[in-house]
């Protein structure tokens, strides 16, 4: 006999289902906590690097403050930056292999959206290596810099939220270049290519406000700077004009992205062929 | 050790035979290597463009630095592209394959892979050494000659970090860390690290000897450099092969089936 929740189909059911999925990865992650460290000694390299490179730039401008930022706020910022770039959800390597093995097809027939099971499945493991970037990122920072002087603990929560939806503007990403395995044999190059723009008009390696105007102004422009740069520049940063003129920005980016990543989604399925097995 | 070096040339071949029957494929990652090192180089013109010199570096000396850096890298993982993958083997016990065959393990594990990615490395590198403007015989000579000694250290350093799987068991991560951490350290100019830092760079992760050392052999045209690199390569490649030959006697059997095509 099977039987069915009072509430299944609503969307009250479809949150707990995608619950379940998060849950079971976050359980998951902390069976290989220790896989979290991977990142956290990431970062620390990272930032490491990053402080030496800016304290001798900022030495040698002789100056405090280049573009608005302080050379403690210049290096929190690569702390939160490096915090979105190695805390955030990598779903192409397995939608990939997906796609090029067929066991998408397995995933066709179960009760859930495939991307939003990908997304769900992600989101369980980001927790674990939140907590690992923050906490090796922050402490090379404060040794390199001390403890960030502009920090304000009230919209942290805000700040967050931001995050958030950036790491759902770079899923859609991600999801859609994962699937371009419907139409090409392997898709890192795409993946190396979108990590390395946002490398540079994300603000990953650089914030957008150290760039020359011009590429300055193309960066705000694309999407890319909305994943890395405007949260972290909210981090170090705050700014409530600033902050809602970002929100609208991701929203309108994730819409655009999250409506072609459907349709793409709908094309490719219609070119799977299933041979059994 | 003729047999051998034609043994190896053999499986070179054989490698790029293999990355040719998907062309499209190979081509797509050989480009996107490329464009992924290219946005680095970006990063730099960038950045020198806004705030000048950094600790004696200019852009020219980074154009270098790109140059010996990728080819070396290029050169290691394009030949002997099992270099950072010997963790993995070990632990999966993937090599009892080579443990089968009458050919030493090691360079047949080596070199019985070709990472299509490198090809965009080897390829960047040529372009970056144009942007150096060093045209001249000698510069062309020491940059080859260095890139080459940087990709022996290359290979070297992957396949004592590999090793340690022997020893530690599962070291894919510890591999996968400190082989990113010499190539991260080394894509930076060496007066950014002083002390303890500088030391390391020198001797545990030796980033120094692909970057550093090798820019100032073909700035200075210092040939006694060349020697030291060239000795620093050799102990690198001895180390490795004592490290790997003294682990393999830890070597346990996965009893794995795998089939190598």
């Amino acid at each position: 006999m099977t039987t069915f929740a009072a509430d299944a189909g609503t969307w009250r059911a479809k949150a707990r289902k995608y619950r379940a999925i998060a849950r079971a990865n976050v359980q998951n992650s902390l069976a290989y906590a220790w896989d979290a460290l991977t990142p956290g000694i990431f970062v620390t390299i990272f930032i490491f690097i990053f402080a030496q490179i800016w304290k001798v730039t900022f030495a040698s401008q002789n100056t405090n403050v280049i573009n608005g930022l302080t050379l403690n706020m210049t290096i929190w910022y690569f702390v939160w930056a490096e915090l979105v770039q190695l805390s955030k959800i990598d779903p192409v390597t397995t939608i990939q292999n997906e796609v090029k093995d067929g066991s998408l097809a397995y995933t066709l027939g179960r009760p859930y959206n495939y991307v939003l099971y990908h997304f769900f499945h992600g989101l369980g493991g980001v927790g674990i290596r939140l907590v690992s970037v923050l906490a090796f990122g922050s402490f090379v920072a404060g040794t390199q810099a001390g403890l960030l002087a502009s920090f304000r603990l009230e919209v942290m929560p805000l700040v967050l939220f931001v995050t958030v939806l950036a790491f759902v503007l770079d899923y859609c990403i991600m999801a859609m270049i994962g699937l371009l395995a419907f139409f090409f044999e392997d898709v890192m190059a795409f993946r190396f290519i979108y990590s390395k723009i946002t490398f540079v008009l994300g603000g990953l390696l650089i914030p957008v406000d150290f760039l020359p105007d011009t590429v300055q102004s193309i960066a705000r422009v694309l999407p890319f700077n909305l994943v890395v740069y405007a949260p972290s520049k909210l981090f170090v940063a705050w700014d409530w004009e600033q902050f809602g003129f970002v929100v609208i920005m991701q929203f309108f980016w994730i819409g655009v992205m999250a409506g072609l990543l459907t349709l793409f989604y709908r094309y490719g399925v219609k070119r799977v062929t299933i041979n059994g097995g | 050790m003729l047999r051998e070096i034609k043994f190896v040339l053999q499986l070179i071949k054989l490698n790029i035979a293999s990355a040719m029957e998907y062309r499209a494929s190979f081509l797509m990652q050989a480009v996107g290597m490329f464009i992924n090192n290219g946005i680095y180089f970006v990063f730099w013109i960038l950045f020198f463009d806004k705030f000048g010199e950094l600790r004696g570096y200019s852009i020219d000396q980074i154009f270098l630095l790109f140059a010996i850096i990728t080819l070396g890298f290029g050169m290691a993982l394009t030949f002997a592209g099992n270099a950072n993958r010997i963790a993995e083997f070990v632990a999966q016990g993937r090599l009892d394959y080579y443990l089968t065959l009458p050919r030493p393990v090691l360079p047949h594990l080596l070199f019985s892979w070709m990472n299509p990615f490198t090809f965009g490395d080897l390829s960047f590198g040529v372009i970056s050494y144009f942007f150096t403007g060093r045209f001249d015989p000698v510069s062309i000579v020491l940059t080859f000659v260095s890139a080459v000694l940087a990709a022996v250290i290359f290979v070297s350093v992957f396949g004592i970090f590999g090793s340690l799987a022997f020893y530690i068991g599962n070291a894919k991560e510890i591999t996968f860390f400190l082989g990113n951490a010499m190539i991260s350290f080394s894509l930076y100019p060496i007066g950014l690290f002083q002390g303890a830092v500088r030391l390391i760079l020198y001797t545990l992760i030796p980033a120094a000897f692909v970057g550093a050392v090798p820019v100032e052999i073909v700035e200075t045209g210092n040939l006694k450099l060349l020697g030291y690199l060239a000795i620093a390569a050799a102990i690198g490649a001895t180390l490795m092969t004592v490290v790997f030959q003294t682990g393999l006697r830890r070597y346990e059997s996965g009893s794995a089936i795998n089939v190598n095509m």
